[in-house]
């Protein structure tokens, strides 16, 4: 019991942490904003690939899916933007257009809204597959999206990525929306995460066929589980599209970045996604960065691969070895009945 | 609509030329498809870094051709290298999750296939490369069906290929125990998992194999088509929906569902257009799971995740 307030504490410290750079660190919030969209993609595929066992590997669909969609919709909504914003006269003037403005951010539903849509539709046949034919089947997936989508307006138009929202000139509000979409999905993941529905979704990774045979909804549990996160995924590939950064990652770093976060830090547990992301970001931004794409990803597939081979439980697993006190998960498995009878009867009059 | 009428009514001889041109590049893709079968078979593996080691065996034979050797040296040269790299992967990275869970050999073939990749951009560009071969085009039915005498020849040496791969599993004792579906000899106790330096090196071998024909697929592609890096997933997929349209069958089985599905991904590919090539192939291959699924599901006694690939 001692470990829900330190969970929630850690999670609200978190928080705080991330609304200093606004005034501390100014220069930095688009490179940031990245660290907050990382969390949202990490947690989202630990759902599928790390509680559920079905690894997703072409998850990153659901991100370029949402990257377009919310791009097409705030195209949409700028045009009448533009045409309303005239020479600003005053600060009421300026007001008003931002407000009318504002709808742009609805890119930002919609793009997870179209992404779940999708996982809908594809679920209905994908989740049906045992696991190792779901996880080569997404990598069609995300090759088919790559291919389908490079013909799209939202690539070509030169209103394209990023869409600079007018009145603001500041990198606040793309990072301010970042880490609001951070918030939501922590705060919801954490639920999640000490809600039954999770403990349905670990049976489905750890046996299906027993699941099954108890009882269990198991393709409506699938299908909720991959909804909920091909939406926050989604919703995190519109949010991208809103951040203004100089070498933003292409689709195949994303895609991989999203296992690496979680193998690295732990997949199947709350806080193995975040700290996979907070040690993945920084370990791209100070070692990385200064790499060419095509080197970078190399990088992060070899991180994988090691991690794969010698790390197989990420961070979490190791500090689970290690330091089993603070680390170990709330409700850990029965231990198996040692007691003799007397004993147990004792205990229990006591 | 106007691609299909094109075919079946006004120019019914396209549907010659396209199914020749799936023949031929089927039967290339053929190889690893068996390979991948192979290593399912024996250790339940399923390499997602199969058409990055058919990539890699083309840029053997283009290392090969621009050393001044004719290019068909670079079949058995592919093959070799392939083979000594396919050992290495196993006796040094591999060996790790091999036989341990299903998810982690997954998992670490997705890296290795990205690290493949992008190796191969650094080291040969990323641009489609391919080889002078310096042969004819045939031009059968009255020089109205294209027949490259490369791809030909490809066909050929992939049914040859094929043909030496069925008679080492069939008459060697290692082969048969391949065949069979066990890792041969004994393992010897204190390794991992019980697994002893035999079975080790028994697994070694097999992927070296497999290397092997994926390194002369690449080397036949890049003779009679062409070759580039980002082909890579594109072969792992179409290998593994090959595979799995055989399963659990012989070499026969692979081999004509290899070229069955390469047909069909032309004539798909045909009519969508162009722009629609890997949506054939993601297509293909959710026809294939699905198939597969519902034949299963159709045998009594059948468990959701049991001995399914």
């Amino acid at each position: 019991m001692n470990q829900v307030p330190a969970h929630i504490t850690a999670l609200l410290a978190l928080l705080a942490i991330g609304l200093i750079p606004p005034w501390l660190a100014p220069a930095h919030l688009g490179v940031l904003a990245m660290l907050w969209l990382f969390m949202v993609l990490a947690l989202s595929w630990d759902l599928v690939g790390g509680q559920m066992g079905y690894p997703s590997l072409g998850h990153v669909a659901f991100f370029t899916l949402g990257m377009h969609a919310g791009t097409l919709l705030q195209m949409a909504l700028l045009q009448p933007c533009i045409l309303q914003t005239g020479p600003a006269t005053g600060s009421q003037a300026a007001l008003d257009t931002m407000q009318s403005c504002l709808g742009l951010v609805l890119g930002i539903p919609f793009g997870g809204l179209i992404a779940l849509l999708t996982a809908l539709l594809l679920g209905v046949l994908l989740l049906r597959l045992p696991w190792p034919h779901f996880a080569i089947a997404t990598l069609g997936l995300a090759m088919t999206t790559t291919e389908l989508t490079t013909s799209l307006p939202s690539t070509n138009s030169p209103l394209a990525p990023p869409v600079i929202l007018p009145g603001s000139t500041s990198p606040q509000l793309p990072y301010w929306l970042a880490f609001g979409l951070a918030t939501l999905t922590l705060t919801f993941f954490a639920w999640l995460h000490a809600s039954r529905f999770r403990l349905t979704v670990n049976a489905i990774r750890d046996d299906e066929h027993k699941a099954t045979t108890i009882g269990h909804p198991v393709m409506r549990n699938k299908m909720i589980a991959w909804t909920i996160s091909a939406f926050f995924t989604g919703m995190a590939g519109a949010t991208f599209a809103n951040l203004s950064s100089t070498t933003p990652p292409g689709n195949t770093e994303i895609g991989i970045a999203m296992v690496l976060m979680v193998m690295l830090g732990g997949k199947g547990t709350f806080w193995g996604p975040v700290i996979g992301a907070i040690t993945l970001f920084g370990i791209s931004e100070l070692l990385l960065s200064a790499l060419l794409p095509g080197w970078r990803l190399a990088v992060l597939a070899a991180m994988l691969l090691l991690v794969t081979l010698y790390l197989p439980h990420g961070i979490i697993g190791w500090l689970r070895r290690h330091q089993p006190a603070p680390f170990s998960p709330a409700h850990p498995p029965a231990e198996p009945c040692t007691q003799t009878v007397t004993q147990a009867a004792q205990r229990h009059h006591v | 609509m106007q691609d299909l009428q094109l075919l079946l009514l006004q120019v019914p001889i396209a549907n010659a030329q396209l199914l020749l041109d799936g023949l031929w590049i089927g039967a290339v893709l053929t190889l690893p498809a068996a390979g991948m079968m192979l290593l399912w078979r024996t250790m339940k593996v399923a390499n997602l870094a199969q058409g990055e080691l058919v990539v890699l065996g083309g840029f053997v034979t283009l290392l090969v051709t621009e050393a001044g050797l004719p290019p068909l040296l670079g079949i058995p040269a592919a093959a070799l290298v392939l083979a000594v790299f396919g050992w290495m992967l196993h006796r040094l990275l591999l060996w790790h999750v091999i036989g341990t869970d299903m998810i982690s050999p997954l998992l670490a073939t997705f890296g290795l296939a990205l690290l493949l990749r992008q190796s191969m951009i650094a080291g040969f560009g990323p641009d489609v490369r391919t080889v002078e071969n310096g042969l004819d085009i045939l031009f059968p039915f009255n020089a109205l069906v294209t027949v490259p005498q490369a791809r030909l020849l490809a066909f050929i040496l992939s049914v040859t290929f094929l043909l030496a791969l069925w008679l080492l599993l069939r008459q060697t004792a290692f082969g048969q125990t391949i065949h069979a579906g066990t890792p041969p000899p004994c393992p010897s106790s204190h390794h991992r998992d019980g697994n002893g330096p035999d079975t080790e090196r028994a697994r070694a071998a097999i992927m070296a194999i497999n290397a092997a024909l994926c390194g002369v697929a690449g080397a036949l592609l890049i003779f009679a088509w062409s070759i580039h890096p980002h082909m890579g997933l594109p072969h792992t997929l179409r290998a593994f929906t090959m595979a799995m349209a055989a399963m659990p069958g012989s070499l026969a089985a692979i081999f004509a569902s290899g070229l069955g599905l390469s047909v069909a991904e032309h004539f798909i590919t045909f009519l969508l257009g162009p722009g629609f090539q890997l949506s054939a192939v993601f297509l293909l291959l959710l026809v294939v799971l699905f198939g597969h699924r519902i034949s299963h599901a159709r045998k009594p006694g059948h468990l959701i995740g049991g001995q399914a690939p």
